[in-house]
């Protein structure tokens, strides 16, 4: 048997931002949508405003829109499908309503319209979705470290630096498809959504500072040390070595043996 | 060092030489010693080694730099070196105080298990450890009638993130997380979850007093592994002590997928409830292996009579993994706000209706906690969790979750 899919907390500016994952033609095959930042989805975990709602087909569906500040999710409830409590709170509710709700992605019609088909939901007050926000955030900014990774770096090395087989397979299908990963601009909607300051460290302070840290015997650092722990930082590859070449020429670090680096 | 501690040491001295020197006397030797600032200890041991030589000295009471030291041991393990034409033996011997290690240039034709006799050795530190040396004009011979049953090992210090399914004689601190009392062929056994700020162990002690919230001190348990989990051993030869101050516990939130992948048995986890399943409610479990039962029949002790339990189930997600989580009574308990008794008569008085499983519901239903439990794999794509605590997410969570967030972006 399958594994229940997990339910991602993803903004509705995300889960727009994908592609169905193309069937292989199996039996009961699962729906996936695959997004610009690498998240392989089936079932999501949402929460926002449910603007309007629509009964339609002589009151057997019902349609509403829920807006979570970065965009719209489609939902939708059948009369004969759902679960009779997610039918009749629909039925009864009138928007505007603040919900927390976990449904399923599929798709409807012939252009293929990306949905949500409610398998339970609440209303919620807005420390409820204040905490649905972060997690979404900590969840999206965690796979954006691990995409600027892909970008740079070969699958086995990330696999040894524990990340996990699925999520990589996700996020490099995510890289090949979209092309444009658009990492700064998905960053920065989050910086603003929180009101983070979009003040940068100086990367040849981040680079000084690891030669610093990183040196555990007083020999100096290691090179390897200091790229990957970079990596993890942000920087690319071709960056680190451009900074430690930059740092050596100015004179603020040297190179004692061999790839090894102390600051002065 | 005040005359009361001083007079505590004359009182031993005085009763260890049979009362041969005059308290006085001991009084008067014990304060010379002290003015030349030796340790009490010290001063103790100077003045047994003076009137009392010959005495046979327990292991776990040799200290540094002594001389003229009889003692009597157990071999623990013994090697001959030799090197140069020059043999040396060395091992470690104990008995029920402790253990130390020896070095010696004499014959030692013994072997491992032997009881040993030695006379006028001396001890020294050697690359940081207290060693016994035993010379050439030192006595040793091997007692035949003479039985050392239990030898106290050092235990070996560890912090619970280090302990492996092979460690043995573990001594480690740790603060009760959880703790559950049963009585198993006439042993108490108490079970539950360990944990200090490295993380979180699940285990078993027997015939032991632990209690939920305390933390203690445990010197010499042992590690087992099963299904791929490590589990905390605390069996009788174990010593506990109580500890007066807390052990801080980490309560750092790893993700279910994290805990399937490495292994961990126990943790804290922070996710959604996104069903409550039909199943929960009352139930009725067999009096002996506490089996849930259907009718009356227990598969294992046949017709019995059934005590009444509660039980419910839900389907926890944290984002990365959905899995099944079981509130046993006492949980039941904790988040119904009620007990066992207001529970059953809640039943009762709504008959038809699936109360436990609709206040369940109320409670947890779509709402965000954080879950100490314990996990059971049944295979890679299923797993359940026996919750031990739990808490709803606060404001002190929610500026947790924000700090984490500043600091990753």
């Amino acid at each position: 048997m399958m594994a229940r899919e997990p339910a991602w907390r993803i903004f509705a500016f995300e889960f727009n931002d994908s592609m169905f994952v193309p069937k292989t033609g199996q039996e009961k095959e699962t729906n996936y949508i695959l997004t610009r930042m690498g998240a392989k989805i089936n079932r999501v975990l949402i929460s926002g405003i449910i603007e309007n709602k629509n009964i339609i087909n002589e009151n057997t569906f019902i349609t509403g829109i829920v807006n979570d500040r970065t965009g719209t999710f489609h939902i939708s409830a059948d009369k004969n499908y759902s679960p009779l409590k997610v039918w009749s709170y629909l039925f009864s509710i009138e928007p505007p309503v603040r919900v927390l709700l976990v449904g399923k992605v599929r798709s409807y019609g012939e252009s293929k319209n990306l949905d949500i088909r409610v398998e339970n939901i609440t209303e919620c007050d807005s420390f409820i979705e204040d905490y649905w926000r972060l997690s979404a955030a900590i969840n999206l900014v965690e796979r954006i470290k691990i995409m600027k990774l892909a970008l740079s770096e070969e699958k086995d090395k990330l696999l040894n630096m524990g990340y996990s087989e699925e999520s990589l397979n996700s996020i490099f299908a995510a890289i090949e498809n979209f092309k444009d990963t658009k990492i700064d601009a998905y960053l920065k909607t989050i910086k603003e959504m929180f009101g983070i300051s979009q003040e940068e460290k100086n990367p040849e302070d981040v680079i000084l500072q690891l030669i610093e840290s990183l040196d555990f015997d007083g020999k100096g650092a290691r090179y390897e040390d200091v790229v990957e722990n970079a990596l993890k930082e942000g920087f690319e590859r071709t960056r680190v070595d451009e900074i430690i070449d930059s740092l050596l020429e100015r004179g603020l670090i040297y190179e004692p043996s061999v790839n090894i680096f102390k600051k002065l | 060092m005040d005359d009361k501690e001083i007079e505590k040491y004359v009182e031993d001295l005085y009763k260890e030489l049979d009362g041969k020197i005059s308290k006085e006397e001991l009084r008067k030797i014990f304060n010379i010693w002290l003015s030349y600032n030796y340790s009490p200890e010290k001063v103790k041991e100077k003045i047994l080694q003076k009137y009392k030589p010959g005495r046979i000295l327990k292991i776990g009471e040799i200290k540094e730099e002594m001389k003229n030291i009889n003692t009597v041991g157990k071999i623990l393990t013994i090697k001959l070196t030799e090197k140069d034409g020059r043999r040396t033996y060395s091992g470690i011997i104990g008995d029920e105080t402790g253990t130390i290690p020896f070095t010696t240039s004499r014959e030692m034709p013994f072997k491992k298990g032997d009881v040993v006799r030695i006379t006028n050795g001396y001890s020294g530190y050697f690359k940081d450890k207290l060693r016994l040396y035993i010379q050439q004009n030192s006595g040793v011979e091997k007692l035949d009638n003479y039985k050392i049953e239990r030898v106290q090992t050092v235990p070996s210090k560890y912090t619970i993130d280090k302990i492996e399914g092979k460690s043995r004689n573990i001594e480690t601190k740790m603060r009760i997380l959880y703790a559950e009392e049963r009585e198993t062929n006439g042993k108490k056994r108490v079970s539950g979850i360990a944990g200090d700020n490295t993380g979180t162990i699940p285990f078993t002690a027997w015939n032991k007093k632990l209690e939920e919230g305390k933390s203690y001190i445990v010197k010499g348990a042992y590690a087992r592994e099963f299904k791929g989990k490590i589990y905390l051993t605390i069996d009788e030869n174990t010593e506990i002590l109580e500890l007066n101050e807390d052990v801080p516990v980490n309560e750092k939130i790893i993700t279910l997928q994290e805990a399937i992948k490495s292994g961990i048995a126990t943790g804290w986890f922070e996710g959604i409830f996104l069903e409550v399943s039909d199943d929960s409610g009352l139930i009725a479990r067999c009096p002996v292996c506490r089996k849930i039962l259907k009718g009356t029949e227990c598969p294992e002790h046949g017709k019995v009579t059934p005590i009444n339990d509660v039980i419910g189930k839900a389907t926890f997600d944290d984002g990365t993994a959905s899995g099944k989580v079981i509130f046993l009574r006492n949980e039941m308990e904790s988040i119904l706000q009620k007990n066992f008794e207001e529970i059953l008569k809640m039943v009762v008085s709504t008959p038809g209706i699936p109360v436990i499983k609709e206040e369940l519901e109320k409670r947890i239903l779509l709402k965000p906690y954080r879950i100490l439990g314990k996990l059971s794999v049944k295979d890679q794509n299923f797993f359940n969790i026996t919750i031990f605590e739990i808490k709803p997410i606060g404001n002190k969570e929610l500026s947790e979750l924000k700090e984490r967030l500043m600091g990753m972006v």
